[in-house]
Formats: structure tokens, C-alpha cells, sequence
């Protein structure tokens, strides 16, 4: 659609084919490692949220020596922020206490990088999200993904028909990429996670703002695209304050108080969703994901930390927006 | 300097006459517009202006029939055309000002009425309480949020344009541009905010100061990127006069 909207209107259900045809040739890797999901509990903004973290990547098997010398890109959702409307994107307390967290892992650097998807003004955009003050504080470089430096690689979803993506550079040069999404409910997908996140890595110089070729091709196929070509290797979602009703932007805040984490973006974002009261099973993309970038099947993961069941909290979903509807989670 | 920059631009030039942001990607048009400001005070290279603007005009963007009973999820009009940051995807607030910016400084002669339509988008997508964000209204049941820089870019190009709105419709904008919420003083508001007041007749003495204040604030930001630095610098030595920066007039 426009976008965010209206553009793919009845074009893009070939993508959906064409996932039966990429499961029937794709022989399942052995997930099982590496689909542990961590979940902590975390009241606010003010608790100590990079002991949480680290605490999770524990949980999770991520220790120095996987992280020590390592390059790190965070990347935050900053999307569209408003100063007054702190529940659109990451808070910049979670992005700080990751950066300390893979710090006190030994890594050598720690980059955070966001195109925002909404706003082409970059210092807006670190203003209105308080994140321009943590970056000076901890001395944190910021790319902004948007007017980077760009190199084409091989869509490795091939669910669109941009047989390239274009990524910044920057990619390249790190170790490890990390989504460090919000937990939001999305008037086009359902959610936006950690994997939907990443549209932020796509560049605003080659898919103008909004990320337009992207939603032309259809925002459900961009995202497992996206997905299946950068891989991030770990996840962790803000949920302290989610965003319920009519997300991305205009939805209202929901004190989830979770942190959700884990080194697979599908089992961490099919996690949230049941933390959400949402069915993740219903949710396309991640239907689509599973068993081929990871699984969503509740029994297929690991649940570290909380159980979801202990923390879950329904969003509210809008009967008027179709990809929120019937996708409620039946307990 | 200038005129090396001018030149690579021109070396940039696809044979149809866009001017793509990086050759290996010939789809991501946006800077056409900015080319054709940049070619323009140097006749040498009027031939690539024109070429440019040919193309801008055969090449708007994307659009669809609204058909309002069968489709309430979008505010605006997907049937007025401005201009797209790419090929063949949809009309945006930014290359449509920028679009108008350019064609207007070429002479209005051929552009007209690709300009009326494009003054009419904009229109369409002001928000209902003042100001733009990238170039949605309302999705589904909420109108969406106005950014500062986008509002001041829609002014600024409606207030260039010969034919422009009547002062009183985008009264509102104006309004929300200089109010608190867009206080901040990033260089691409303040500059734009500056063409915008400028080129409707609002006082710019107390934000042309502001402007130079910026420049300084790179010690606080880092230091702004070509880009960015291109167009505060653009600001402040026309005191936001935006068709001095093309010899449209004298300061």
C-alpha cells in the first residue's frame, strides 16, 4: 500500500507462493541452538536494564569470548520519533544499556546506526529521540543508514522482485548486527519486532522516505527479504513500553514491561507476539519465516528468564485495520 | 570548485536526462532537482537543465483513482500527482517540493500545469491542524504527525511558485512552523524554515541569526555532511531568499 499503503494492493500474493516453493527445497537446519528466547521482567526505564541484558545474554549462551574484539552494530527503531511520543521508538536507555552490556563482553566497538524511515532530517531525529544525549554520554558513533555509503548484494529472500538489495557499507564492516526494536502492534504487518526493524538498515538515498520501493513491493515479502540477506545475530526487543492499537505511530503506549531477547530475530518476534496476545501464527511474515529463518512453534523454543504466560498482556487490536484482525491469540 | 561540481554532476546525467545518486542504481532519481538548482546560474550548462527538466516533466509520480467509498484507509488523494524519490513509485512531499523548487527556477512556461497539479498534492496533504510530515494525512482512523523539516520544504515550494495558494489556506502550516514544536534547531529546520518564512513575507532577522548559530553547533553534532552544510550555508548567504540561489532576483 502507500504506505505505507495502498501501493501493493492485490499484487503481492505471489509471495506467497513462491514461500511454498523456498520451503519444499530448503532442508531445515538444526535450529534448536540457536532459538532460545530470554524474557525479563523490567518495571521501567530507571531499572537496571544493561544488568538485565547481560543477564540474558548469559541465559542465552553469548559470552566473551563470542563478543570480545568484536565490532557491534545496534540498531535502534527511531522510525518517526516526537519527543511527546516516546512509545514510537526504542528508548535510548535500552540502546545505552546494550552498548554497556557487549562493552563489559570485551567488545572493541560499538556502533549504533538507524535510517529512519519517516524523517530524512538525521539530527531531528537523534533530538526528538533523547538517543543524541546517550550517544554523546557513552561516546557512541551514529551512522545514519539513510545517506551511508551503499553497496548492493544478492537478495537473498528473492520474495520481491529486486533481485538486489542495497545496504549501507557499514554492514560490512562490523561483526555482529543487532536489531534493538519496539514492541509494537503495525497497521500494515501486525507487528514490528526485530525483524521488521531492519527496514531501517535500507537507505533512504536508493528507497526514498518512507522506504517506498519497499512498500511497493510489499512490505510482508520486503521483510523477510531484508531478513534472509542481513541475518542479525541477535535480537532484543524494548517492550518496557509497547505500542498498542494503531501502530507504528499513532497507537497508544502499553506498560509491557518486558525486555525480550535472543539470537534468533523469528523466535524472538514470534515470543512477543505471544507476550502481545497475538497468535504469531497469524501474522504472515512470521508464518512465512517459519521453518525456513527461524520458527515461531512455541515447542521449538527455548524459554529462558520469565515464562511468556507470566508476562503476557493483550494489545489492543483494531477491528477497522484487517491485518490486526483474528489474529488474537486463543489461550 | 563550483564549477568541477557542476561538471561531475553533468558526467552523473543518464542520456534521458535524470540525474540519478549513484550511476549504479539509475532508479533513485531524487536528485534531478537538485542538479538542475545547481546548474542554473552557469549557462554553460542550461542544456543539462533543460535535459533535466524534459525528463522531470515525463516522469511524475506514480497514481490511482480514489474511489472514496471503497477505499477509506487513506486521507489524501492518490490521484494528484507531484513527483517520486524513485521510478516509477509514488508522489512524496520532499521531491515534489524540490521538483517545484527546480522547475519553477527553469521559467514556468512548460511546467504549468504539472506545477498546479503538484501545488494541489501538496495542498491535498497538508495536515488538518497545520503542517506535512513525508506525505501521509490520515491512515485508517488517525491523522498523522507533522515534522518540521517536511513542512517548511512544502512551503517554501508553494510560496515560490507563481500561482501560489492564497496566503489564508496554508495560514496554519505557517503557524506550526513557528511555533514551539519546531523549535529545534537543526540545520535542515532552521534552513528551511527560513526559505519557507522568507518566501511568505515572514520576518527571518531573528532565525537568519539562528542560522549562523548552527554553523557553530557542529562541535555539539559532529561535523554535517556536504549535504546538510550545503544547504545552511545556501540559507544564510541569501538570507533565505530561495530564487537568489538560481539569479531568479537580486537580494
Amino acid at each position: 500500500m502507500i504506505c505505507s499503503g495502498a501501493q501493493g494492493r492485490g499484487v503481492h500474493y505471489l509471495w506467497k507462493q513462491r514461500i511454498v516453493e523456498i520451503k519444499k527445497s530448503f532442508l531445515p537446519r538444526e535450529h534448536s541452538a540457536r532459538q532460545a528466547v530470554f524474557i525479563a521482567k523490567a518495571k521501567d526505564y530507571s531499572c537496571n536494564i544493561s544488568e538485565i541484558i547481560r543477564c540474558g545474554m548469559k541465559e542465552l549462551g553469548l559470552g566473551r569470548r563470542e563478543i570480545r574484539g568484536k565490532r557491534i552494530l545496534l540498531k535502534p527503531n527511531l522510525m518517526e520519533p516526537h519527543a511527546q511520543h516516546g512509545h514510537i521508538t526504542t528508548h535510548p536507555s535500552v540502546v545505552q544499556a546494550a552498548a554497556e552490556a557487549f562493552f563489559s563482553l570485551g567488545a572493541v566497538k560499538v556502533i549504533v546506526a538507524e535510517g529512519a524511515g519517516n524523517c530524512r532530517d538525521v539530527h531531528f531525529v537523534l533530538e526528538e529521540s533523547g538517543l543524541n544525549d546517550v550517544l554523546t554520554q557513552e561516546k557512541l558513533p551514529f551512522v545514519d543508514c539513510n545517506d551511508a555509503h551503499v553497496h548492493a548484494v544478492q537478495n537473498l529472500g528473492g520474495l520481491t522482485s529486486l533481485e538486489k538489495l542495497w545496504l549501507p557499507q557499514l554492514i560490512l564492516q562490523v561483526d555482529m548486527v543487532v536489531s534493538v526494536a519496539k514492541m509494537k502492534t503495525h497497521h500494515w504487518a501486525g507487528v514490528t519486532l526485530s525483524m521488521k526493524n531492519l527496514f531501517g538498515l535500507m537507505p533512504g538515498i536508493i528507497y526514498g522516505w518512507p522506504k517506498n520501493v519497499l512498500h511497493s513491493e510489499g512490505i510482508e515479502p520486503s521483510i523477510l527479504d531484508i531478513a534472509a540477506t542481513v541475518r542479525p545475530d541477535f535480537a532484543i526487543v524494548d517492550g518496557i513500553i509497547g505500542m498498542e492499537g494503531d501502530g507504528p505511530i499513532l497507537g497508544n503506549p502499553i506498560s509491557s514491561g518486558v525486555i525480550v531477547m535472543g539470537r534468533s530475530a523469528v523466535a524472538v518476534d514470534a515470543t512477543c507476539c505471544r507476550i502481545m496476545g497475538i497468535d504469531p501464527e497469524k501474522i504472515d511474515y512470521l508464518q512465512a519465516a517459519d521453518n525456513w529463518l527461524g520458527v515461531i512453534d512455541d515447542n521449538k523454543i527455548k524459554q529462558r528468564g520469565e515464562k511468556h504466560s507470566s508476562v503476557c498482556q493483550d494489545f489492543m487490536l483494531l477491528d477497522f485495520i484487517p491485518s490486526q484482525q483474528g489474529v488474537r491469540l486463543v489461550r | 570548485m563550483v564549477a568541477a561540481a557542476r561538471r561531475s554532476l553533468a558526467a552523473l546525467q543518464l542520456a534521458d536526462g535524470a540525474v540519478p545518486v549513484i550511476p549504479e542504481c539509475p532508479s533513485a532519481t531524487w536528485p534531478t532537482s537538485l542538479a538542475i538548482l545547481a546548474w542554473l546560474p552557469d549557462p554553460a550548462f542550461h542544456p543539462h537543465a533543460r535535459a533535466a527538466a524534459d525528463w522531470m516533466l515525463s516522469h511524475r509520480g506514480k497514481r490511482w483513482s480514489r474511489e472514496l467509498d471503497s477505499d477509506p484507509v487513506l486521507g489524501h488523494d492518490p490521484g494528484l500527482r507531484g513527483w517520486s524519490w524513485t521510478v516509477g513509485t509514488y508522489s512524496w512531499v520532499e521531491p515534489t517540493a524540490l521538483a517545484m523548487l527546480a522547475l519553477t527556477a527553469m521559467g514556468e512556461g512548460k511546467s504549468l500545469m504539472q506545477l498546479a497539479e503538484a501545488t494541489m498534492m501538496l495542498l491535498d496533504r497538508e495536515l488538518p491542524d497545520g503542517g506535512w510530515n513525508y506525505g501521509n494525512t490520515r491512515v485508517f482512523l488517525n491523522v498523522l504527525l507533522p515534522i518540521p523539516e517536511y513542512t517548511g520544504l512544502a512551503l517554501a515550494a508553494l510560496g515560490a511558485f507563481a500561482m501560489r495558494p492564497e496566503r489564508s489556506i496554508i495560514e496554519r502550516s505557517l503557524k506550526y512552523l513557528a511555533s514551539n514544536q519546531c523549535a529545534s534547531s537543526t540545520p535542515l529546520i532552521a534552513t528551511w524554515k527560513a526559505f519557507a518564512f522568507r518566501s511568505w513575507n515572514k520576518n527571518v532577522t531573528e532565525l537568519l541569526g539562528t542560522l549562523v548559530s548552527i554553523l557553530g553547533y557542529q562541535l555539539h553534532y559532529g561535523s554535517y555532511n556536504t549535504p546538510v552544510l550545503a544547504q545552511l550555508l545556501a540559507a544564510i548567504v541569501t538570507d533565505g531568499n530561495f530564487p537568489f540561489l538560481t539569479n531568479q532576483t537580486r537580494r
